[in-house]
């Protein structure tokens, strides 16, 4: 027994790193909110002062919870597709402008379109904390009843949208 | 051209490892002398073209040769020139080069030193040949597989047709501390090979004795003082580049570099039995493989891109898996041969009978306790890995965890440094002397006590026991000066640098504020006085300076100028922190960010006695030294 | 008579004016007194139990966004943006465990650095203790 131990731990440990090398998937960031309800908020609509966007417009249909900001550069990158999200699949998208500033969000609305039905306004970024956010964009998928299903980490590209998402919310 | 000719080296030089670790294995198995006589050669030729091949790329790197791909990833016409020959080392494949480079130097160290101090040499010099050869054989099995690393996956010399303005060097890299201490660390880990060489070689030649015991102790202690010397100016880059003061991190990369020093800790202790009594050859060489082993793990781990850490190079992971195989080799081949001798010249001599309170003991539960530290830190920087392989999700494993499981454990070993002074060897002590154990214990307390008051008014548990420690373990200490220098001197490092970690880390304030120019905050009882702020343009770096003045009860103490700087090629932004240093304490300001040109948010650090870390560790790496040299004389 | 009353109505003028000009003056004294030290902790409590609390909590939560650091030691806009968050509720008087809790569950148990004891972590922190123990036990029975 003296004799194999040293192997047995030698063996594991290079298992354990090999298998981490090779399998090991980046990070892969969970949120404990997916199941969960989405977190009370209650913001201005950017575009019109006097109008909110609060968590309650989020019940009674399946839609896409989308976290951008005019200065991020990867937000340009899924506009066609979130257009073609409303366009073509008519599946309401709630936008969230994390930090930014109601002109540029309404040039930058002028330029690539508008998929979204309304836009938050979170200045501090409270609300995107609230909802566990890394950086922009993050898509949520949420059902009829305003429960969070799959967070999407990243631009929402074509591929995500016919493998994951739309899958995920035909099922619903 | 120049990237042709050192490829070419490098394939000459893979060529002489080849050699050198073959003839003299087979040498051996045929009784050949001639064949055992080539080790020596080949090892001189191999070092030759290692070192032609490190010339030529440095050169690439003075000239801004920027057809190598390598050359222009890590420099820039702007570089200074002593920032362009060290950037060789600034990333992973002039940094393998490197490390071989150092195998190399070793083993011609190795085998100078052979010669220069031979033990037994008289007694039977057939047998000293050949354990001389066979050594020089496993530092070529070394080499040859890290020269086929880099050839295969890691060549700095390839090179490109295209036209490429260089990357430049990270600036956070382009500083005096960073140069010396990878080179350092290196020097360290490849000397735990040499050590390694010489273990399997005995253990080939089945036999362990004292030479094997003193010469292997003696690389030990060679690369162990590297080593904390690479580790030390590391943490002291650290504390003066990043601009949170803070000094070590219990990054997966730091661990790496700390789990071989505390293994080799172990290491010196273990051999000083075995070199002594005769005794524990076994765990010997077992602390041996596994300290060779956790060196090339530490490699592994930096380059791999398994572990969360600030250090990684690029990821790549073909390299990584390069790596964990050639360690699996080499490892697995070590254990077999002790697995195979640990029935016959492993198992003769081991005494039975250990007695209570006798320096053997002290010495065992010294290696008992330092093997334990080492075995938490690898288990936390793991336990991560651990879990998600076995689907348990993914946690953080980071410094307050460390912070709070190693205290208890370096108390315990602290304590037991001093008790050693108690000790003797071969003996059990009928009565131990607890009064004058008590007697001395007492009196380092109310020392400690006294001091931390007079210089901080400050009372805390931690500073109290962490103090009396260090002056325990410096009191029982300074007898065995004229005995033994090279342990009392490091001992006594230890104590301090323990001081310094602990104290500045317990009597430490902190202030982030923000003002602006024209104002001032106190700290403590000195006072910042912003004074202004104003433009500054280097070499590769554009910013701002500011201008502060540090008071004291009205006198005045310093001028300090943190500043703010953006290197364009690179596109970062670095805080230059301004440190005013004091035996017994810091003054430490950093910038944040700025609200308007002369409205910026500070951070302010009080640190006391932090010095004493890195002066503690000097004096440790003083001490090692004059272990080695102490050494010398008495063979 | 009338002469009298004037005067003394001046007097009262030239107090009243005086003691404006003296709250004039002590207004624009207490401005310049409070501006001159108007250096603003970053994040200022009144407690120093609560700014204790906020200053370890940041080092405990990891910048997740960073490769490594603790969010008190990183520039990046989510830990500026995550120590807001944690000011704030330490300002409500939320509990550590409260805090921990509200961002793991939605960042997972990552963004710890000082890993929560469950049966999962077992090993984790009983190991170091346990191995002292055994191994000074082991030490104690030679005798």
């Amino acid at each position: 027994m003296k004799k194999i131990f040293p192997f047995i731990i030698l063996f594991a440990l290079l298992t354990l790193l090999g298998r981490e090398l090779l399998y090991a998937n980046p990070n892969k960031f969970t949120t404990s909110l997916a199941g969960e309800t989405v977190p009370n908020f209650q913001l201005n609509n950017i575009l019109s002062e006097h109008q909110f966007f609060n968590h309650k417009d989020l019940i009674g249909q399946i839609s896409l919870l989308n976290v951008w900001a005019t200065w991020c550069y990867a937000c340009k990158i899924e506009m066609p597709m979130l257009m073609e999200i409303k366009e073509k699949f008519h599946i309401p998208i709630f936008g969230i402008a994390y930090k930014d500033d109601p002109y540029d969000v309404k040039m930058w609305l002028q330029k690539f379109g508008d998929p979204y039905r309304l836009i938050g306004d979170d200045k501090n970024g409270n609300v995107a904390i609230d909802l566990g956010i890394y950086g922009t964009p993050e898509t949520f998928v949420i059902n009829a009843e305003g429960k969070i299903i799959y967070r999407h980490i990243g631009v929402l590209d074509r591929k995500t949208w016919e493998t994951v998402l739309y899958p995920l919310i035909k099922k619903l | 051209m120049l990237s042709l000719f050192g490829t070419i080296a490098l394939l000459f030089a893979l060529f002489f490892s080849f050699l050198q670790a073959v003839l003299p294995l087979w040498g051996y198995r045929r009784d050949n002398a001639i064949m055992l006589a080539f080790a020596r050669p080949a090892a001189y030729g191999q070092c030759v073209y290692i070192l032609i091949a490190y010339v030529l790329l440095t050169i690439a790197f003075a000239n801004s040769d920027f057809t190598i791909t390598y050359v222009a990833a890590n420099s820039h016409p702007n570089l200074p020139l002593i920032y362009r020959l060290t950037a060789l080392w600034g990333s992973h494949e002039g940094s393998i080069l490197l490390w071989i480079l150092i195998l190399n130097v070793w083993t011609v160290t190795f085998s100078l030193c052979f010669h220069l101090s031979p033990v037994e040499e008289r007694i039977n010099i057939e047998k000293n040949k050949i354990f001389f050869s066979l050594t020089l054989a496993i530092l070529g099995i070394i080499s040859f597989c890290f020269l086929s690393f880099l050839l295969l996956t890691s060549n700095p010399f390839v090179s490109t047709h295209e036209l490429q303005t260089g990357h430049d060097l990270n600036p956070l890299l382009q500083d005096l501390g960073f140069i010396i201490h990878p080179p350092m660390l290196y020097i360290g880990y490849v000397g735990f090979s040499v050590a390694f060489a010489i273990t399997q070689a005995a253990l080939i030649q089945n036999n362990l004795s004292a030479t094997w015991a003193i010469l292997s102790r003696r690389f030990a202690i060679a690369a162990w003082t590297f080593l904390t010397l690479g580790i030390a100016l590391g943490s002291w880059w650290a504390y003066r580049v990043l601009g949170w003061g803070g000094f070590w991190f219990w990054d997966p990369v730091e661990n790496a570099s700390l789990l071989p020093w505390l293994a080799g800790i172990a290491l010196i202790h273990i051999l000083i039995l075995a070199e002594k009594r005769d005794a524990s050859k076994n765990w010997a060489v077992l602390l041996i493989i596994i300290t060779f082993a956790l060196s090339i793990l530490g490699t592994f781990l930096v380059r791999s891109g398994v572990l969360v850490s600030v250090h990684t190079f690029a990821n790549d992971p073909t390299r990584g898996l390069f790596l964990l195989v050639l360690l699996g080799i080499l490892i697995t081949a070590a254990f077999a041969v002790y697995v195979i001798r640990i029935s016959t010249s492993l198992s003769i001599n081991q005494f039975q009978k250990i007695t209570f309170f006798s320096r053997e003991m002290f010495l065992l539960i010294n290696g008992t306790l330092i093997f334990i530290a080492m075995l938490t830190i690898l288990l936390g920087t793991l336990y991560p890995l651990i879990l998600e392989a076995l689907h348990f999700g993914s946690i953080s494993v980071g410094a307050p965890y460390f912070n709070l499981v190693m205290l208890p454990q370096v108390f315990l070993i602290m304590i037991f440094m001093g008790l050693v002074s108690y000790s003797h060897w071969e003996s059990s002590i009928a009565i131990i002397p607890w009064r004058k154990i008590a007697k001395k214990m007492l009196i380092s307390c109310i020392s400690a006590i006294s001091l931390l008051w007079v210089i901080s008014h400050q009372l805390d548990w931690i500073a109290i026991i962490c103090l009396s420690l260090s002056i325990w373990i410096i009191l029982n200490t300074v007898q065995f000066y004229r005995i033994a220098t090279g342990m009392t001197i490091a001992h006594i490092g230890f104590a301090i640098l323990i001081i310094g970690i602990l104290l500045s880390s317990v009597l430490n304030q902190e202030r982030e504020i923000r003002l602006k120019t024209g104002y001032s905050t106190n700290l403590g009882p000195y006072n910042f006085y912003f004074l202004s702020t104003e433009g500054i343009k280097g070499t590769n770096y554009h910013g701002i300076r500011a201008n502060f003045e540090i008071r004291k009860n009205q006198h005045h103490i310093a001028y300090l100028h943190p500043e703010k700087r953006i290197y364009p090629v690179r596109d970062m932004v670095m805080t230059k922190v301004a440190i005013h240093p004091s035996i017994f304490r810091d003054l430490y300001l950093a910038l944040g960010d700025p609200f308007a040109e002369d409205d910026w948010s500070i951070r302010l650090y009080y640190k006391p006695f932090i010095r004493w870390i890195w002066l503690g560790a000097i004096i440790m790496v003083i001490g090692g030294l004059f272990s080695i040299w102490q050494r010398k004389r008495l063979t | 008579m009338g002469n009298r009353i004037v005067s003394f109505d001046k007097k009262i003028m030239n107090h009243l004016k005086s003691f404006w000009y003296l709250i004039l003056i002590f207004l624009i004294y207490l401005n310049c007194a409070s501006t001159l030290f108007a250096s603003e902790d970053l994040y200022p409590f009144h407690s120093s139990s609560d700014a204790t609390r906020f200053s370890s909590l940041t080092k405990e939560i990891r910048c997740v966004v960073c490769q490594n650091q603790n969010l008190a030691e990183s520039n990046a806009p989510l830990a500026n943006d995550l120590r807001n968050k944690i000011y704030y509720m330490v300002l409500a008087k939320q509990s550590n465990s409260e805090i921990e809790s509200y961002l793991v569950k939605r960042y997972g148990e990552f963004i710890l650095l000082k890993p929560r004891f469950n049966i999962t972590t077992f090993m984790l922190w009983i190991f170091p203790f346990a191995a002292i123990l055994i191994s000074l036990y082991r030490f104690y029975m030679l005798r």
